[in-house]
């Protein structure tokens, strides 16, 4: 698959899948008056939205790999660790405030 | 306590930034961060981690239109998303140890210089494009390699404008620097992005900004991945914002490749002096306690 086709597809499948869920969870905070479990569907919709990017750098990884390209593949994985790394630091930060 | 009043304000405050973040190529978090500390009174950093889930929603909602209408340089996002989510990194943890009025002169100072080197160069680029010099830029190593040289159609000067990628290392380590700023003001780092690919790297302005678009998302997640671990997100806040950019951002990405560059530069220039000002008001406050007009 062309590596603008997968971007493009990884990218309107996140927005419309966590446009979604905030929909929701502003429909069930609104409709309870605050009392719902409204924090439960906006956590996941919040994840999903901020994981995107990440999902949107591995399809094209995969896509560059796959057609070849491997100057690209190389750079989309060090963009990809990078980012898992920040994942990991915020955990570790995470624990230690607490 | 539930405010819908305040959450549908902040949703229609979102949605014009979308719509303008799509046109600049902006995350719209130089919009949403003033928006909030002026307007809503939220505190800088509480601010500046909303803004940041709204920057990854714009760019998201964004970024898939403008690759679809193939504007955006996929291969020249990636090369400059490795110094970017670097300096987004570096930029989240100095968030946590800087003080308030510090990033507000920060951005202050960053959106006055910006604002008039959007002015100065608006006329100039639509020659460039009138005259095909986009094409005469002699690409080096890393842009042949990356095969970064593209084209587009830009609808509003009716013709495919071709271009040639250069000085790669130098428009790479500005993306570092983008990266950080990003992080430290809640801002996608666009406003540094565009006039960096534009200006440095022979990229013309509407594929820097579809670019910037796309990838801001990257440079903000790495960040707001960071803050929602944190606890720094505050998801109430964040959803009025996120549903807003999404649909400011869609209409954006349909508005701005039919209106001509010069324009398009001049309004940018504009809208960055006055928030610069703004900014400027906010961090005297905090410094000072000295109320200037308008905050």
């Amino acid at each position: 698959m062309d590596v603008n086709k997968a971007v493009y597809i990884t990218l309107t499948a996140g927005m419309i899948i966590s446009f979604s869920l905030f929909s929701i969870g502003f429909g069930i905070y609104a409709a309870t008056e605050g009392k719902g479990r409204y924090m439960e569907v906006l956590s996941i919709a919040t994840m999903t939205l901020i994981l995107t990017p990440l999902t949107r750098v591995a399809a094209a990884f995969s896509a560059f790999t796959r057609n070849k390209e491997l100057s690209n593949a190389l750079t989309s994985l060090i963009v990809l660790t990078v980012m898992l790394l920040s994942l990991i630091l915020g955990m570790i930060y995470h624990v230690k405030v607490k | 306590m539930v405010n819908l009043v305040f959450m549908f304000t902040l949703l229609a405050f979102a949605a014009s930034a979308g719509f303008i973040g799509a046109l600049f190529g902006l995350g719209g978090g130089i919009v949403i961060v003033p928006v909030l500390t002026v307007f809503f009174h939220l505190p800088i950093k509480e601010a500046v981690a909303v803004s940041i889930v709204g920057v990854v929603a714009t760019s998201t909602a964004g970024g898939s239109r403008y690759v679809e209408q193939g504007i955006t340089n996929v291969r020249l996002s990636i090369f400059l998303e490795v110094a970017t989510t670097l300096g987004a990194l570096t930029g989240a943890f100095l968030t946590l140890i800087t003080p308030s009025f510090v990033l507000f002169f920060l951005l202050a100072a960053l959106l006055f210089s910006m604002s008039i080197l959007q002015i100065k160069t608006s006329k100039v680029e639509s020659e460039k494009i009138r005259e095909d010099k986009f094409m005469i830029a002699k690409e080096d190593f890393i842009s042949k390699k990356l095969s970064l040289a593209g084209g587009y159609y830009d609808e509003a000067e009716k013709k495919t404008v071709k271009y040639g990628v250069n000085r790669s290392f130098l428009g790479f380590s500005a993306s570092y620097f983008a990266g950080v700023v990003s992080a430290l003001l809640g801002i996608g780092g666009g406003v540094l992005k565009v006039p960096f690919m534009n200006q440095i790297m022979n990229v013309p302005i509407k594929v820097a900004v579809a670019t910037s678009k796309f990838m801001i998302g990257v440079t903000a997640s790495t960040a707001a991945l960071l803050y929602f671990f944190s606890g720094l997100v505050d998801l109430v806040t964040v959803t009025p914002v996120v549903l807003g950019i999404t649909l400011g951002a869609i209409t954006g990405t349909l508005a701005m490749n039919k209106i001509r560059v010069r324009k398009l530069k001049l309004a940018f220039g504009l809208l960055l002096l006055y928030f610069s000002y703004l900014m400027i008001a906010k961090g005297v406050y905090a410094a000072l306690g000295l109320r200037l007009v308008g905050v």
